[in-house]
């Protein structure tokens, strides 16, 4: 139940994350007055709703485990959100940036464990 | 030798509006990074106070509400998101959420610093690594503010 928990309140904050961008950039997109900028709305809504989820699952686990064990995992979402905004959100993704990921999650991994 | 004339009624040029959105973005992902510690600290405390309190739907953490200290991780978390969603409305979401990791050095330091916590050579490390890591980032973050600013 534990693992399920920590992997829904992983999808729930990526989703809610690349939904939030996606309406922001919509938002930049479609100039005021476009019937469009309509469909950002739901977009900035389910991103929120998404948020949400993640929050009080997070809360559940926080109340269960200690922020140490929960961190690493936790962490596992800065990668997930550059793939996933290389992928959905076509963004670039330079080395540079790919090397910086690494060492975050290396050294927060060694934060969170010690 | 004749002076050009100084027209008296020559247009004033107001200074143009500086606009730095790259800074803008800069200082919002590090308000949201402080925002967020405060608030993930709150929000452990109040977590930690009303474990044994959960009857309905436990794993909710939804008893959590009842303890002040969750509510004012609620308000902090609220503040960090109005100044995330500043930040990426100008920074792809890979950048802005990589650099938001400066919320892993900010927590040890604090918890170090106000609480006189004791900061192990292994989590020394861990920071030095995030650091490092954060300043191989700042480069694509530097190049990316100086575009935005000549764009505008």
């Amino acid at each position: 139940m534990t693992a399920l928990l920590i992997i829904l309140s992983l999808v729930t904050i990526v989703a809610g994350q690349l939904l939030l961008k996606l309406a922001m950039n919509k938002l930049e997109e479609f100039e005021r007055g476009d019937p469009r900028r309509k469909q950002v709305k739901w977009i900035f809504a389910s991103s929120i709703l998404s948020m949400t989820i993640s929050f009080f699952v997070s809360l559940g686990l926080l109340q269960k485990l200690d922020l140490s064990y929960l961190f690493p995992f936790q962490d596992l979402s800065v990668i997930l959100i550059a793939c996933c905004s290389a992928f959905f959100l076509k963004e670039r993704l330079s080395m540079t940036l790919i090397t910086g990921i690494l060492l975050i999650t290396a050294g927060v991994i060694l934060v969170s464990s010690s | 030798m004749e002076l050009p004339a100084i027209s008296e009624t020559a247009p004033v040029k107001s200074p143009p509006v500086v606009r730095r959105p790259g800074r803008t973005a800069m200082l919002a992902i590090l308000a949201s990074a402080l925002t967020a510690t405060a608030s993930e600290i709150c929000l452990k405390v109040g977590a930690s106070e009303t474990a044994a309190n959960s009857v309905f739907l436990p794993w909710l953490g939804l008893s959590g509400l009842e303890s002040k200290w969750v509510w004012f991780g609620i308000v902090l978390t609220i503040l960090s998101f109005v100044a995330w969603i500043r930040a990426i409305r100008i920074i792809p979401l890979s950048l802005a959420f990589t650099c938001s990791n400066v919320v892993h050095v900010f927590m040890p330091l604090g918890c170090w610093w106000i609480l006189g916590e004791a900061i192990s050579p292994r989590r020394w490390v861990g920071i030095a690594l995030v650091i490092v890591g954060l300043l191989v980032i700042a480069r694509p973050f530097a190049r990316l503010n100086e575009k935005l600013d000549e764009a505008l």
